[in-house]
């Protein structure tokens, strides 16, 4: 990379569209002449689409941030007594707080699902170790992810939201409930993504309604 | 409400708004006539949302002719459709093999590309700021130096222009020592 301030300038308008009249035919002209300056300019082009790529990942998770506050638990809307959490009470922001935190920490990239198809190619399956969740059944699931992982899925997030609220819960037919709905969710998250803490709660909660 | 111009001046405000009028409706929409599970419903509106963004930041959307809704549900379609070719692929590569390699040659092209893009992109987030503002300001958002210098309380132009230039050059030595220590 040897461009020059000055040369950084006219690359810039280049690419913007902003190069006009004889200019443009003079820069066209040593495009084709130049193979080191139209490096420079295919890395600077390279450098725009990347700007454009995290700036719409920040949106990304600008978006899901807000999702939070929508998500709402609901037990089963053919039972009327059920419970439904009201994302906005002072309980519900205090269990969804380490969330918002873990979502804000992580995901620098966020390259999730459906944007994931325009983006990014598929990634190598692993085959993890197994996490033993079974000797702290009351644990929330926060503790048994790793550190090193930034980014979980929406459907992951979800599903450890569930059962943190289950292992608070007194009630235990809603209780029951809300295991049913966690284990459901964490068995999809290992046969999508394979994730071992998701395939351990999953186990877990197996053993824990039989 | 004119979107567009609530995007183009306060675009997180617009975004925000945006997100919760139109949530329910477009997610409702997917999961009944759009035969779409719900996580992949807000993913697909999440994504609809960012793409109506894209195209207001890139100029190609400067008015709307339908209403928010009408125009955000239109993108949504269509990538429900995406989704639904993604997960029948398999059987259309099986039915047409020579198309499906030609294909693959096509995107083959992309991914060095793709690759390229991904790995600036990650030196940009490790970038940090005011460098990953000014170069998103700039590049992406189409921001001019004036607009700039303003937005982040610099003294004048030229020190602006002088910033843009080093961030381009820490980053590319970014990318560059990356690939060393990769390879």
């Amino acid at each position: 990379m040897k461009l020059n301030e000055h040369d950084m300038e006219i690359v810039d308008a280049y690419l913007l569209g902003e190069l006009k009249g004889d200019a443009l035919i003079d820069f066209e002209q040593r495009l084709k002449e130049d193979t080191a300056f139209a490096e420079d300019v295919e890395e600077m082009r390279v450098l725009m689409l990347a700007a454009k790529r995290s700036t719409l990942e920040e949106k990304m998770k600008f978006l899901q941030e807000e999702e939070i506050k929508f998500e709402d638990v609901v037990v089963d809307s053919k039972n009327p007594e059920s419970k439904t959490i009201d994302t906005n009470s002072e309980q519900a922001k205090v269990k969804r707080l380490p969330w918002k935190k873990i979502l804000s920490v992580a995901a620098s990239v966020l390259v999730i699902g459906v944007l994931g198809v325009w983006w990014s190619g598929q990634n190598a399956e692993e085959v993890p170790t197994l996490v033993d969740t079974s000797n702290f059944p009351d644990a929330p699931v926060e503790l048994f992810m790793s550190n090193e992982k930034t980014e979980y899925s929406p459907k992951m997030i979800k599903a450890s939201n569930i059962y943190n609220l289950a292992i608070h819960e007194e009630d235990a037919k809603t209780q029951h409930e809300y295991f049913r709905k966690a284990s459901v969710l964490f068995g999809e998250v290992w046969e999508e993504e394979r994730d071992s803490v998701a395939l351990g709660f999953f186990k877990l909660i197996d053993k824990t309604i039989k | 409400m004119n979107w567009v111009e609530q995007i183009l001046k306060d675009e997180n405000r617009a975004l925000r708004q945006l997100y919760a009028e139109n949530r329910s409706s477009c997610i409702q929409w997917l999961t009944t006539k759009g035969n779409v599970q719900l996580e992949d419903a807000k993913e697909i509106f999440q994504t609809a949302v960012i793409i109506l963004y894209d195209n207001v930041k890139s100029g190609k959307l400067t008015e709307l002719s339908s209403n928010i809704q009408t125009y955000i549900i239109g993108i949504c379609k269509n990538k429900a459709f995406e989704l639904y070719r993604k997960k029948k692929k398999t059987s259309l590569t099986d039915e047409f093999p020579t198309i499906a390699a030609y294909m693959d040659e096509e995107i083959e092209e992309k991914k060095e590309l793709e690759a390229k893009v991904s790995q600036m992109n990650i030196a940009m987030q490790g970038l940090g700021d005011p460098c990953r503002s000014i170069l998103q300001c700039f590049y992406y958002k189409k921001m001019t130096m004036d607009d700039i210098t303003q937005l982040m309380g610099y003294k004048n132009v030229s020190t602006t222009k002088n910033l843009k230039y080093k961030c381009v050059k820490r980053l590319q030595s970014a990318v560059k020592q990356h690939k060393v220590v990769t390879k």
